[in-house]
C-alpha cells in the first residue's frame, strides 16, 4: 500500500493527478470506501449519535465508490489534501460527507474528526448475515464442484487470489476475450444455480 | 417505460464502459428501475459469493477505467508542450516532406490498421529519430505519435501499452488528417517497451476491445 506520508514522489504524482498513482491509491483504498457504504458507520449529528447502517443494493455501493474517488482524483482534493495525515483518513471524511449528503443530513457544522474511523464497525458479521453467509459458501462449494479442473482454476485466480485478467490470462494461456468471456459465464451460471437451490429449499420447506 | 439494460451490466462488470458519461447514464437507469437493479445485484452477489468476500475485487475492477478516464490527468496542461511547439515544427516540416510513398506500408490503406509513425523526442524536446515500424528512441523522452495513412478516416483510437500490459496513454481522434501529429505525448524510460496499438472505425472502440488488439508498432526506450 502506499503510503504518501512518507512516499514524497508518490505523493507528488497524486497532486499532478498521475494516472497510474490514481490506480494504485483506487486499489489500495477503493475496497475499505466499499466496506464502509455497505457495512455502515457511526457518526454524529449535532449532539445526537447516529448510525448508517449501509446500502443494501450493490448499486447504491458500487454508485458512492465512484462518487468517493471521482471526488479524491479532483484536482481540488488533491491539492487540498496535506500529506500529513494517512490518505485514509481523508478518504473517510469524503465518504462520510457523500453519503450523509445522500441521505439529506446536514452534517456541515461539525469539525473533521479523522478519528472517526475507530468508530466503524468490525468486519465481523451479524448472526443472521454470518448464516445466510454459511449458506451461500455450501452452495458455492457445490456449484464449484460441478465445474472442471481449468474453470476451478480460473475461479481462484480471479476471485480469490484478485489476479487482473491479463494475469488470468497468461497463467491459463487464454486470450483476454477467453478470461472475459469466462467471467461472464461462470457469473451468469452461478447466478442461476443459487437461484435453483434457493426455489428448490423454499418448495421443500 | 424505458428499456432494460442487461447488456450495460455485462460491459460495465467486463470493465467495458469507460467513458464516465457512459457509466453515469447506466447508473441513472439503475437507480430508477427495478428490475435492472435487481440484475445489477445479482451479479455483484455472484462476485461477492465467488471470491468469499463483502465486495469482490472483481466489482472494484469494473469501476476503475471511467474513474481514471474521468480524472482529467493534468499532462496535457504541462508547461513543457508550450516549448516544445518549435521542435513540433521542426518535425511537422520533416514529416511533410517524407514522400508519402516511403512511409505507407505497401497495401495497407484502410483495410488493415492504419499507418501509424512515431516521433522520438529527448528531454530537451528535440527531435531525435522518426520511427515508420518497431525501433528505439532515445530514453529518457517522449514520444508522439503520427497518423500516416493517406486517406481521413472516421475515428481513430490509439492506445498504448507498457510491457506488462498496463495502458500507459490512450486516445480517439476524429477525422485525423494524413500527417496528423497526435495532440500529446507519452514518456518513454530507458528500458520501456511501447506498444502502439491502432485501430480505424466508424465509431470509437472501447478501450478495453482496443487494448486486445495487435500492436503497429513497438517502441524501445534506449539509452
Amino acid at each position: 500500500m502506499i503510503d504518501l506520508t512518507q512516499d514524497r514522489v508518490a505523493l507528488d504524482g497524486y497532486r499532478r493527478g498521475d494516472r497510474a498513482i490514481l490506480g494504485r491509491i483506487f486499489e489500495d483504498h477503493a475496497g475499505q470506501v466499499a466496506r464502509w457504504a455497505s457495512g455502515g458507520f457511526s457518526f454524529r449529528s449535532g449532539e445526537e449519535r447516529r448510525r448508517f447502517d449501509g446500502f443494501r443494493s450493490a448499486v447504491d455501493v458500487h454508485d458512492v465508490v465512484n462518487e468517493v474517488f471521482r471526488t479524491v482524483f479532483e484536482e481540488r482534493a488533491r491539492v487540498a489534501y496535506s500529506g500529513l495525515t494517512p490518505l485514509e483518513g481523508y478518504i473517510f471524511v469524503i465518504t462520510r460527507n457523500i453519503i450523509l449528503r445522500r441521505l439529506k443530513i446536514m452534517d456541515r457544522d461539525r469539525p473533521i474528526d479523522v478519528d472517526s474511523i475507530e468508530a466503524l464497525p468490525s468486519e465481523e458479521l451479524a448472526p443472521d448475515e454470518r448464516i445466510a453467509r454459511e449458506e451461500e459458501v455450501t452452495m458455492v462449494r457445490e456449484f464449484l464442484a460441478t465445474l472442471g479442473e481449468e474453470e476451478q482454476r480460473f475461479v481462484s485466480l480471479r476471485f480469490s487470489e484478485d489476479r487482473p485478467q491479463n494475469e488470468v490470462g497468461d497463467q491459463l494461456g487464454w486470450s483476454r476475450k477467453k478470461v472475459r468471456l469466462q467471467e461472464t459465464s461462470i457469473r451468469a451460471s452461478l447466478t442461476r444455480f443459487m437461484l435453483r437451490r434457493r426455489g428448490t429449499r423454499e418448495l421443500s420447506v | 417505460m424505458s428499456a432494460h439494460v442487461e447488456a450495460a451490466i455485462e460491459w460495465y462488470f467486463k470493465g467495458e464502459i469507460a467513458q464516465p458519461r457512459e457509466r453515469d447514464a447506466l447508473f441513472a437507469h439503475l437507480g430508477a428501475c427495478v428490475h435492472c437493479r435487481a440484475k445489477f445485484d445479482a451479479q455483484s452477489a455472484a462476485n461477492d459469493a465467488l471470491s468469499g468476500r463483502r465486495f469482490a475485487k472483481v466489482d472494484l475492477d469494473a469501476m476503475l477505467p471511467a474513474l481514471l478516464e474521468g480524472a482529467a490527468p493534468p499532462r496535457r496542461r504541462l508547461s513543457w508542450v508550450a516549448w516544445l511547439a518549435p521542435a513540433l515544427t521542426v518535425c511537422a516540416v520533416l514529416v511533410f516532406f517524407i514522400p508519402q510513398s516511403e512511409l505507407t506500408p505497401k497495401g495497407g490503406g484502410l483495410r488493415g490498421p492504419p499507418a501509424i509513425e512515431a516521433l522520438c523526442f529527448d528531454t530537451q524536446a528535440q527531435l531525435a529519430a522518426h520511427r515508420t515500424a518497431t525501433g528505439g528512441c532515445p530514453a529518457p523522452g517522449f514520444v508522439k505519435l503520427v497518423f500516416a495513412a493517406p486517406e481521413t478516416v472516421p475515428v481513430l483510437n490509439l492506445v498504448v501499452l507498457g510491457a506488462d500490459g498496463a495502458v500507459r496513454w490512450s486516445a480517439d481522434v476524429t477525422t485525423p488528417k494524413p500527417r496528423d501529429v497526435i495532440g500529446d505525448y507519452i514518456e518513454l524510460a530507458k528500458g520501456d517497451e511501447l506498444r502502439v496499438i491502432a485501430v480505424a472505425g466508424d465509431r470509437s472502440t472501447p478501450l478495453e476491445v482496443a487494448r486486445t488488439m495487435a500492436a503497429v508498432m513497438t517502441i524501445r526506450g534506449e539509452p
